[in-house]
């Protein structure tokens, strides 16, 4: 048995078998959960799902009325999490979202108080998050990246887990500020809410204008929430898939791209953020379908949601209308698992 | 581990059979490789009269499959690989690569935990389901090379010399010439044996059958591109010479001429010599009123004779000396390069001394000395010799007067030489009619009504004239001045004018707005004007101006500029600018300015901001190749 190191659940062989088990039971008792009440939307809640589990966030792209609000909403609901909604406005402010300090006039006589800002829950919801100028988007990007906030000379470290899930219109709409690349960067999927299919709109309507629905029950508690998030990061890596993993964010390098594509197309490639995301959600995939590995599928598998928002093209690209997710497809398509 | 090591062990069995399988397809490839190169050698060798035989065929081939069975089959197959297969036949979820590559000597639970799932799924594998028998993949050019050496070994040879035919030229004819094509080279040629059998020169007869067989054969299409340019500046050459030699002779008959015309008595015979050129009749009379004087005042008709022999002598001494000036621009460029040093006297000496029409006109001097010396000693030959230097001098008028013909013959082999070589034989005269044609109604290409009814013809071929000689001018074609010059004497003497003249007025006419103001690209004969130089090819790049240049997009075959490529080409030519820069900043301080104000919606300041952005100033870029 090896030396744990902090959070990490210290295991044998067999135990791992029935933690990683454990873990897929867990897993498709939320997915289920969060499908009670969702309707479709099955990939955009597979991956915000992984991203809670990962540690990361969650940037999801779609008109409004996707059920967006009501996915994080219920997966709060079913994680027993503290949820809350800030929407995004051009007139919000970075205090209105991280908390301010307050004059408090007390027995003890006047002081500053700090007044929590919506930002300190596990879940928060960012709605339309582009609507807001880009000085109150880059208010999150400390409590993203170090999961604190800093308000005058004092430090909140918020509560963990916290999980943000970021929706924003399409770029092209009206009252749109694109967000700043190194906002993007902090998410760690980026994700495409599609309008429902028939079927699904039908199956919307009968659970939406009948009877109230029951309410979202508690299928995983916080501390359970945290230990599958330790096992994730014990799942190992084999070299050759971490290799694939390498090659392929140095292939969305314009400067060391082998695609001419990426080579012509392409302002700037992925960050090594990039590469962590792909690892992470290739673990938690291999972990939903009960394997100890991930593999090159995997990677495959979160491939787009983890770098479309990380390769930014260039005038080129977009006058020509490339989009970042044809790029990734054909590195992956051209690029071999194995040199 | 021990799990690890039946991991292994299996891994092992399926590189073996990866191996197995790879020396198979090795030996198919060496076998094939081995009967190509056989086919090869049977064929060289049934060539040369020998055979291989069937035994050391068969053995090659064994040889070859075992070398390509041992190359490939030696060839390293890392565990990895095994491990990739024997993923693919489980469940392509990479767990034994995974198990493989992480199984180390201090494994964490989750890699034994890896390694047990690994291990357990590959007992349940058998090697054969991993890698199963398949056909080796270079069975079909096994097949191909087996046919090949097949065919080599039955295919009926014959032998080297057997197989060496008579080659056939490789030269392109052209297609037989529409009706009418060289109708107005075929009136040269028809004027010229004309005017050879009414001055009974053999010289320009013989051109003149020369040029019109060259007619014909291009009419026919029997005559290459090459052998009819070849033919047509021989021609051409000949005519120049010729045409030379004729003026030559002409001014040496019109100088005896004055010389008698001047004496009294023999003036009669002076007149008809000068108009000698009708026929051989003038011949005759000039020789009957030379005898006539002779006997009657033999003293005046000696001093006569040997005025006009002088005379004869300062003209083709002269003629000589301007030979080299005057004269070049009628001798084709090669010959004035070949003369253009003939200036000295040892020179010009030695250039006449293998010159015959120079010996032929020193020893009619000669004859003339002799018969004044004769007539002035009272010899009674002095008649006779006086008639027969008559003769003479009348032949040599004739001879001077075939000049025209044969100049006329020169330049029409000369502009056939050019159609020829731009390739517009075929076409060429119906283009000429089609623009004569709109000479003659009065449209001219450019726009401009030509010149009123009865002045056309002259008009235009003054502006032929015109056009030839800008043309000419500067584009360095051959003998420029003459090209213009003689055109218009054509157009001038003869009124309407042939149709190669008429045709090339048209011409001039029709292009002229390009021939004058494009200047220097002409080629001075007036098929094309302003056209490519005079032996231009096709898709020669007409003539441009000096400030035009040429900017090409590299594009794949068959597809437009991308709207990326439209704006970097723009962006490379015009976004570096100063001038640009300058309006640019000015834009778009104004620009960030309106941003700031409420009227600008939110969601088209982006829009405004990214459009800027996109066509801020930047040094020139090289426009990408498109993909598409």
């Amino acid at each position: 048995m090896s030396a744990s190191r902090p959070n990490e659940v210290d295991l044998s062989a067999d135990a791992v078998t029935a933690a990683v088990s454990a873990f897929r039971t867990d897993l498709d008792r939320l997915l289920s959960e969060i499908g009670r009440r969702l309707v479709g939307q099955t990939d955009v809640v597979g991956a915000v799902a992984s991203a809670l589990l990962a540690g990361g966030h969650v940037l999801v792209e779609g008109v409004p009325g996707l059920g967006k609000t009501l996915l994080v909403r219920t997966a709060a609901a079913a994680m027993e999490l503290t949820f809350s909604r800030v929407q995004f406005t051009p007139d919000l402010m970075p205090a209105d979202v991280l908390g301010t300090n307050l004059i408090v006039d007390d027995a003890g006589g006047r002081r500053f108080e700090f007044q929590k800002g919506p930002i300190f829950a596990h879940v928060v919801l960012a709605d339309e998050i582009n609507r807001a100028t880009p000085k109150t988007q880059s208010a999150l990007l400390e409590a993203m990246q170090e999961q604190s906030v800093t308000v005058g000379k004092q430090t909140y470290a918020l509560p963990p887990p916290f999980f943000v899930l970021a929706t924003q219109n399409p770029i092209e709409m009206e009252g749109t500020y694109p967000l700043p690349e190194a906002q993007l960067d902090r998410f760690l999927f980026k994700l495409r809410a599609l309008p429902p299919s028939s079927a699904e709109l039908h199956q919307i309507l009968d659970r939406t204008t009948g009877a109230p629905e029951e309410a979202t029950r508690v299928v995983l508690g916080r501390e359970r929430l945290l230990e599958m998030r330790a096992l994730v990061r014990q799942v190992p890596v084999a070299r050759p898939i971490q290799d694939f993993v390498v090659r392929l964010v140095e292939a969305t390098d314009p400067a060391r791209s082998p695609l001419g594509e990426v080579t012509r197309f392409v302002r700037y490639g992925s960050s090594p953020r990039g590469a962590q995301a792909l690892i992470l959600g290739a673990k938690i995939e291999a972990l939903r379908a009960g394997r100890f590995a991930p593999s090159f599928a995997d990677v495959r598998r979160v491939a787009i949601p983890a770098l479309r928002h990380r390769v930014l093209l260039n005038f080129d690209g977009e006058a020509e209308g490339i989009t970042a997710d044809a790029l990734i497809e054909k590195l992956l398509a051209t690029l071999p698992e194995m040199p | 581990m021990a799990t690890g090591g039946v991991l292994s062990v299996r891994l092992g069995q399926i590189r073996r059979r990866l191996r197995l399988q790879a020396a198979l397809e090795g030996g198919v490839a060496g076998a094939a490789l081995a009967m190509l190169a056989l086919a090869v050698g049977v064929v060289l060798a049934r060539g040369g009269g020998g055979a291989p035989r069937a035994e050391l065929v068969a053995t090659l081939i064994l040889l070859g499959a075992a070398a390509g069975a041992i190359v490939r089959g030696a060839r390293r197959i890392p565990l990895a690989r095994c491990a990739r297969v024997a993923d693919a036949a489980l469940d392509g979820q990479d767990r034994l690569l995974s198990a493989l590559t992480l199984d180390t000597n201090d494994p964490s639970p989750f890699v034994r935990a890896l390694v047990a799932d690994a291990v357990r799924r590959a007992e349940s594998l058998m090697p054969g389901a991993a890698v199963p028998a398949r056909r080796p993949a270079g069975l079909p050019t096994l097949g191909i090379a087996a046919l090949a050496l097949t065919g080599a070994a039955l295919f009926p040879a014959s032998s080297r010399a057997a197989r060496v035919g008579p080659t056939a030229p490789n030269v392109e004819h052209h297609a037989a010439l529409p009706a009418g094509a060289l109708d107005a080279e075929r009136e040269v040629a028809r004027a010229a044996a004309e005017a050879a059998a009414r001055l009974g020169d053999a010289r320009l007869a013989a051109l003149a059958a020369d040029f019109a067989r060259a007619l014909r054969r291009l009419a026919s299409g029997t005559l290459s591109d090459p052998a009819a340019l070849d033919l047509l500046r021989d021609l051409e050459a000949r005519a120049a010479e010729a045409a030379r030699a004729a003026k030559r002779d002409g001014q040496a008959a019109e100088a005896a001429a004055r010389a008698l015309e001047a004496n009294a008595e023999t003036r009669s015979a002076g007149k008809a010599l000068a108009q000698t050129g009708a026929g051989a009749a003038d011949d005759e009379r000039a020789s009957a009123a030379l005898g006539a004087s002779a006997a009657t005042h033999p003293a005046e008709t000696a001093r006569a004779l040997a005025s006009a022999a002088a005379n004869l002598a300062a003209a083709a001494g002269e003629d000589g000396a301007t030979g080299d000036g005057a004269d070049a621009k009628d001798r084709p460029r090669r010959l004035s390069r070949d003369e253009s040093s003939a200036g000295t006297a040892p020179e010009k000496t030695a250039r006449d001394a293998g010159d015959p029409e120079a010996r032929h006109l020193e020893q009619l001097r000669r004859e003339l000395d002799d018969a004044a010396s004769a007539c002035r000693a009272g010899d009674p030959g002095c008649r006779q010799r006086a008639e027969e230097r008559g003769r003479d001098l009348a032949q040599l008028g004739r001879q001077g007067a075939a000049r025209d013909s044969l100049q006329r013959l020169q330049r029409s082999a000369e502009q056939l030489r050019a159609r020829v070589s731009r390739g517009e034989l075929g076409d060429g005269d119906a283009q000429a009619m089609r623009s004569f044609g709109r000479a003659a109604n009065g449209r001219a290409a450019n726009g401009k009504e030509a010149t009123p009814s009865g002045t056309n013809d002259v008009s235009a071929s003054a502006e032929a004239a015109e056009g030839d000689r800008k043309g000419a001018g500067a584009g360095q074609s051959s003998r420029p001045g003459e090209a213009a010059d003689g055109r218009g004497d054509d157009a001038r003497e003869s009124g309407s004018g042939a149709e190669t003249a008429a045709a090339s007025a048209a011409m001039a006419a029709e292009g002229d707005g390009t021939s004058q103001q494009e200047s220097g690209s002409g080629n001075g004969i007036g098929h094309r004007p302003g056209g490519a130089p005079l032996g231009g090819r096709h898709g020669d790049a007409p003539g441009r101006r000096g400030t035009e240049t040429d900017d090409d997009v590299p594009l794949p075959d068959g597809t437009g500029p991308g709207r990326a490529e439209v704006i970097g080409t723009a962006a490379g030519r015009g976004f570096a600018s100063p001038g640009y820069a300058r309006t640019f900043n000015d834009y778009a301080a104004a620009v960030e300015d309106a941003l700031g104000a409420t009227a600008v919606p939110e969601g088209k300041r982006y829009l405004v901001r990214r459009y800027f952005d996109l066509i801020r100033p930047r040094p020139p870029t090289r426009v990408p190749r498109s993909t598409r």
